[in-house]
């Protein structure tokens, strides 16, 4: 375990270090700075401010000063906040978009799973047919149309809930139910299709000729062997969460690490861009990990091991 | 017999399983009784009803599609048939333990071995956590599991397929049952481990005194365990009997065709095993006379048109043949296997 955890840290790093390495040149290969706009600043002032953020130096330079600064955690200056670095802009948007996630992760886990079993102990009668009418609609409604759509409704016309903003806890519950929507909607339609494949195990009948009461059968024996395909969608389940925050976080005007991502592109503020970027893969890579850990704990026939074909 | 000694009494017993294309009758009017410390041999081949007899026994049938259509089961004085599936857990399992034909997929794959076995202890007396391991412990090694304790705290998928029979027998006797069933108990080990699954199962019923019913296709596993057996086909008991009676002088000429079909060591080289040909009856449309009529090489025409009665050779040794009607004529079975 020790051994295969080192592996997996090593090869984390080098896909990180990739990413890095990629995202870099591919920044400074779209034409236009961080620095030109309409109004046409003049030549002095120009040469002043690449000047200033080292943006006249070679490439290569600019690319290895950059790996020093990220070694130390250190992400740079912004070029549009005045005054901010990058690592305040983490400092303020983090916690945020960490709670949404937090938050839609936990709903679509807890919500997808009871779904799932709900509709597979109720096989063809109305609460599957309600569940699976539900995740039909979730897995094809996309998560901008339901966040406007959570928004104007439930948000704009009843005001149920704030429609916009954050500070509250109620702020929550509209981005988080248009970021869990598809990930309820597929683990229902997994904890559904396995549950059903479960139930019809011989050891479900051997749980029952034991005497075993129904709802430790439903939990303990069944839901444990159903969960292991939920399992196996949580690695794009934490992709989907990351990339679908930037667009709700844009929709609920949430100020997040989404939205710092989705501007800093259009205004070229390299490190903003560079920042975001290590971020997201960096969590992808743990959360990927984690997952594969999480395999071990929920099937005992997994065993991690560094060695290869074991 | 006084019918209130039975262990075990089940009375006209038929279960159906409901289908799109309509209603399978898996078992229709069976009726047989199993007493305390004795064992009971149900044989015959695929589909024909032995293994969903026993489940209707402890209500396993799953329903839908399956249901009990009429009948009673009589145990320990209530009749299960009638019986809330409330009430029915608490007799599944403590009254009544089953073991399954395969051992591979019978035991969960992400539970130990201990907590599979420990909950039952904890459900059915209540025991606590301690308590419950060290009685499986012993259960375990009672059946045979070498360093029980280790055991214990391994996963299925550690065990081999007759080590992890061994686990369900173990299981199955946690809590010293009434009654054992035995589903195709061998029919998934190879060989040398069937027989030491059966001698297992003969030594712990002499040791714990519970009874046993065994289901099998092999007439020659049963005739080591039980004292009675019960020949099924296409969903009705065609005869029963001591093993000496179905041995030594069977009546129906289904059984005559599973003795000759059942290989034996002290036979000579030569001597070919004789199949039955042709397939059971399609349970869909039960056939209106005996379900054997098409297999059957004394078939006469009544046999067709109506089902027929049972005939009492012996007492306990019924048979359901028109062959054994005063006008029909003569067929006998001799000892070698050739009917005359």
């Amino acid at each position: 375990m020790a051994r295969y955890l080192f592996g997996r840290i090593v090869s984390a790093l080098l896909v990180v270090w990739l990413v890095v390495t990629l995202t870099f040149f591919l920044m400074h290969a779209i034409p236009g700075g961080p620095f030109s706009s309409e109004k046409i600043l003049p030549p002095a002032i120009m040469e002043n401010i690449n000047q200033r953020y080292h943006l006249n130096d070679p490439l290569a330079n600019q690319y290895l000063d950059y790996l020093k600064n990220i070694a130390h955690f250190n992400f740079g200056p912004t070029f549009r906040y005045e005054g901010r670095t990058v690592n305040d802009l983490f400092r303020e948007g983090l916690p945020k978009t960490i709670a949404l996630g937090l938050v839609a992760t936990v709903l679509a886990l807890v919500g997808g799973t009871m779904m799932g079993i709900i509709a597979a102990l109720k096989q063809n009668k109305a609460p599957d047919y309600i569940a699976t009418f539900l995740a039909t609609i979730g897995v094809s409604v996309p998560s901008f149309v339901l966040a406007t759509f959570l928004q104007y409704f439930v948000g704009f016309k009843t005001h149920w809930f704030p429609p916009i903003g954050w500070g509250e806890a109620k702020n929550l519950v509209l981005p988080a139910l248009a970021l869990s929507a598809y990930p309820i909607a597929q683990i229902t339609r997994l904890t559904r299709s396995s549950m059903l494949d479960v139930l019809n195990q011989d050891y479900i009948r051997t749980a029952k000729s034991k005497g075993l009461p129904g709802y430790i059968i439903v939990l303990r024996h069944a839901l444990r062997n159903a969960l292991i395909p939920v399992v196996t969608f949580m690695g794009p389940f934490f992709a989907y969460i990351l990339t679908g925050n930037f667009v709700v976080e844009y929709v609920f005007n949430i100020p997040g690490i989404g939205q710092f991502f989705v501007t800093s592109i259009g205004n070229r503020d390299y490190p903003v861009i560079m920042g975001t970027t290590i971020l997201f893969a960096t969590l992808l890579v743990t959360f990927n990990l984690l997952v594969d850990i999480a395999y071990t704990v929920v099937d005992p026939r997994i065993k991690l091991t560094g060695r290869k074909g074991a | 017999m006084q019918q209130l000694h039975h262990l075990l009494e089940v009375d006209n017993l038929s279960t159906s399983f409901f289908t799109y294309a309509g209603e399978v009758r898996a078992v229709s009017g069976v009726s047989f009784y199993i007493d305390e410390g004795e064992a009971l041999g149900i044989v015959g081949e695929s589909g024909c009803g032995k293994s969903v007899t026993v489940q209707s026994v402890m209500r396993l049938i799953p329903s839908p599609p399956g249901k009990i259509v009429s009948g009673q089961i009589r145990f320990l004085g209530q009749d299960l048939v009638k019986l809330p599936e409330k009430q029915m857990t608490t007799i599944r399992g403590k009254s009544m333990g089953m073991i399954f034909q395969d051992p591979m997929t019978s035991l969960n794959p992400v539970l130990t071995i201990g907590r599979q076995m420990t909950e039952v202890l904890q459900r059915h007396e209540g025991l606590g956590k301690q308590e419950a391991m060290d009685r499986a412990e012993k259960y375990l090694e009672m059946v045979g599991i070498p360093n029980c304790k280790r055991r214990l705290k391994q996963y299925p998928h550690e065990f081999s397929g007759g080590m992890r029979q061994r686990v369900m027998i173990a299981m199955a006797l946690l809590c010293n049952p009434k009654l054992l069933i035995a589903d195709e108990p061998t029919t998934a080990l190879d060989v040398t481990i069937q027989a030491q699954i059966l001698e297992l199962m003969k030594d712990l019923k002499q040791k714990i005194n519970t009874s046993i019913i065994l289901i099998t296709h092999d007439l020659g596993v049963v005739a080591g365990l039980c004292s009675r057996i019960i020949v099924m086909y296409g969903g009705k008991i065609v005869e029963s009997g001591t093993v000496q009676d179905i041995y030594k002088s069977p009546q129906h000429p289904y059984t005559w065709g599973l003795l000759k079909s059942v290989p034996r060591l002290d036979a000579l080289s030569r001597t070919k095993l004789v199949p039955i040909h042709g397939t059971p009856p399609d349970l869909l449309k039960p056939p209106v006379g005996c379900g054997f009529t098409a297999r059957c090489a004394h078939a006469m025409k009544i046999c067709a048109e109506q089902p027929p009665g049972i005939t009492e050779i012996n007492p306990g040794h019924q048979v359901a043949c028109w062959l054994l009607h005063p006008d029909a004529p003569k067929s006998t079975f001799d000892e070698k296997g050739r009917v005359g």
